[in-house]
């Protein structure tokens, strides 16, 4: 009994966590917004809070849904007052205070909620294509 | 003095019973179905029926069902209607594990139904003498996130268009035909007597609808009002309507329980308002699980028993502290036990860790 009780629970450390892939794959003008698409090898979860992008302290609302894509509207202003080499995340809810968190804590706890919290590297004006 | 100890615990106890059985009497469970017998009707009236007055990005669907007492004898009967939140709005017929947030759904796909979620609620207060109307808002979720405000006035038109229809049938019938209802509601609604009932985004969605109403001079009576797992994206503040607020324990998905804020917000800002105000937090209940469309039908059974187990756990836990304190702390020569304080913070650890453990099992 011992032993089927320690191998039932044993399994699960041997079993690698799955981690999607996320990335930000485009961002490009339309009109005047900048489209800033967020890409994943698994579908984003279709639910009832938001998923917010933050670039540095600024964060970001307002998307359209695909299965694997998050596509962020960002208008062409203040895109333009963002910072080279900000840290760029994605939280589903408004939850995280993005003032109090490093680059660092962002990456641990994107770790610790694979499902909550996505860290996209640092943001640059050249990813934008036009 | 053993027996005046026994007389004065009996006489408790006896007094306790009495007290509770009589207010047992006096209160029927609401848990138990009424005695009426009920009919589901559906409408439709198109996916792309209507327009909103507010700039949303689409069309909507007018699609719903009622419940109601069968033959509807008397009447008029109060209105319960209730408003689904958001989740994928389409699936694939050859494979329905492939849904997708579409309006209106593609070719191949079909819409999925979770106005219907609630079906097992409405059948319920229908029993009892209510007539419940389910809305659709898939047209809504398919492009709210790209709104700026979530479209959440797009909600409160859809709900007070849903209105506008049922009073002309309630008034005249269907005389266009739309329903196949004809004129059997014709005075069965009581529109100046409704309940709205919101899950999660359509919990902002009818405190938006029961502004609008208000705005347009209230044609309808909002009588009382249940945000169930909402959000508040806009920070909403309603007063003058009863309402209830229901924040699951377990919710996975609005997991701030946000919709507090329908009760602290208004509790004080005017003190003219003195409606009756309630907060709920629904121990071991999720976010999904109240629209049985978002249920997954498969693991519910299994669900259900590690709920019962793992919700049960923590409380037999925290009753157990009782006994524990009585018979361990004062026992021998009736000194503390020197871990005790010990003891009891790690039962309620371990309380809490199990609780969060169920929690993370659900969604």
């Amino acid at each position: 009994m011992k032993h089927t009780l320690f191998f039932f629970f044993f399994q699960f450390f041997l079993v690698p966590a799955y981690r999607a892939q996320t990335t930000v794959s485009s961002v490009k003008h339309v009109g005047n917004t900048v489209e800033l698409t967020v890409t994943s090898d698994k579908a984003f979860y279709v639910g009832n809070n938001i998923h917010v992008l933050h670039i540095g302290k600024t964060v970001f609302k307002h998307s359209r849904q695909s299965k694997k894509s998050l596509v962020f509207l960002i208008p062409e202003k203040d895109f333009s007052l963002l910072a080279e080499g900000e840290t760029m995340w994605m939280s589903y809810g408004d939850r995280f205070n993005a003032e109090t968190l490093s680059d660092h804590y962002i990456q641990q706890l994107a770790k610790q909620n694979p499902n909550a919290l996505w860290h996209l590297g640092l943001f640059s004006k050249d990813l934008l294509k036009e | 003095m053993k027996s005046r100890i026994y007389a004065v615990v009996a006489f408790v106890l006896s007094w306790t019973t009495n007290v509770f059985s009589t207010y047992a009497q006096a209160t029927p469970d609401p848990g138990i179905p009424g005695s009426l017998p009920v009919t589901k009707m559906d409408y439709d009236l198109g996916n792309l029926a209507f327009t909103t007055s507010t700039a949303f990005p689409s069309s909507l669907e007018v699609r719903g069902n009622i419940h109601f007492p069968t033959g509807l004898p008397g009447g008029p009967y109060p209105v319960i209607i209730n408003l689904h939140g958001r989740h994928s709005t389409c699936f694939e017929t050859a494979d329905p594990s492939n849904t997708a947030l579409d309006w209106p759904c593609n070719p191949g796909f079909e819409s999925i139904t979770s106005f219907e979620g609630y079906d097992y609620f409405a059948t319920f207060m229908a029993s009892h003498g209510y007539i419940v109307i389910s809305v659709s808002a898939n047209g809504i979720n398919a492009h709210d996130n790209s709104s700026s405000d979530y479209g959440m006035n797009a909600r409160g038109e859809l709900m007070q268009h849903h209105c506008d229809l049922w009073n002309t049938w309630n008034i005249v019938g269907d005389t266009l035909g739309v329903t196949g209802f004809g004129s059997m509601f014709v005075g069965k609604l009581d529109m100046q007597n409704i309940g709205t009932m919101g899950h999660s985004r359509g919990g902002e969605g009818v405190v938006k609808h029961a502004l609008l109403n208000y705005a347009q001079g209230s044609p309808y009576h909002i009588t009382c009002l249940i945000t169930l797992a909402p959000v508040d994206f806009g920070r909403e503040i309603l007063n003058g309507i009863p309402m209830m607020n229901i924040a699951p324990y377990c919710d996975g998905d609005v997991s701030d329980l946000q919709g507090v804020y329908y009760y602290d917000d208004t509790r004080y800002n005017d003190t003219s308002d003195h409606t009756a105000r309630y907060q709920v937090l629904m121990l071991g209940a999720n976010h999904n699980f109240y629209n049985t469309v978002w249920t997954p039908g498969y693991i519910l059974q299994a669900e259900a028993m590690i709920g019962t187990i793992f919700t049960g756990l923590p409380i037999i836990f925290a009753v157990l502290q009782v006994p524990l304190i009585n018979g361990l702390l004062l026992r021998g020569n009736r000194q503390p036990i020197p871990h005790m304080p010990a003891l009891f913070t790690v039962t309620i650890w371990v309380a809490k860790r199990l609780l969060h453990l169920f929690c993370r099992l659900m969604t």
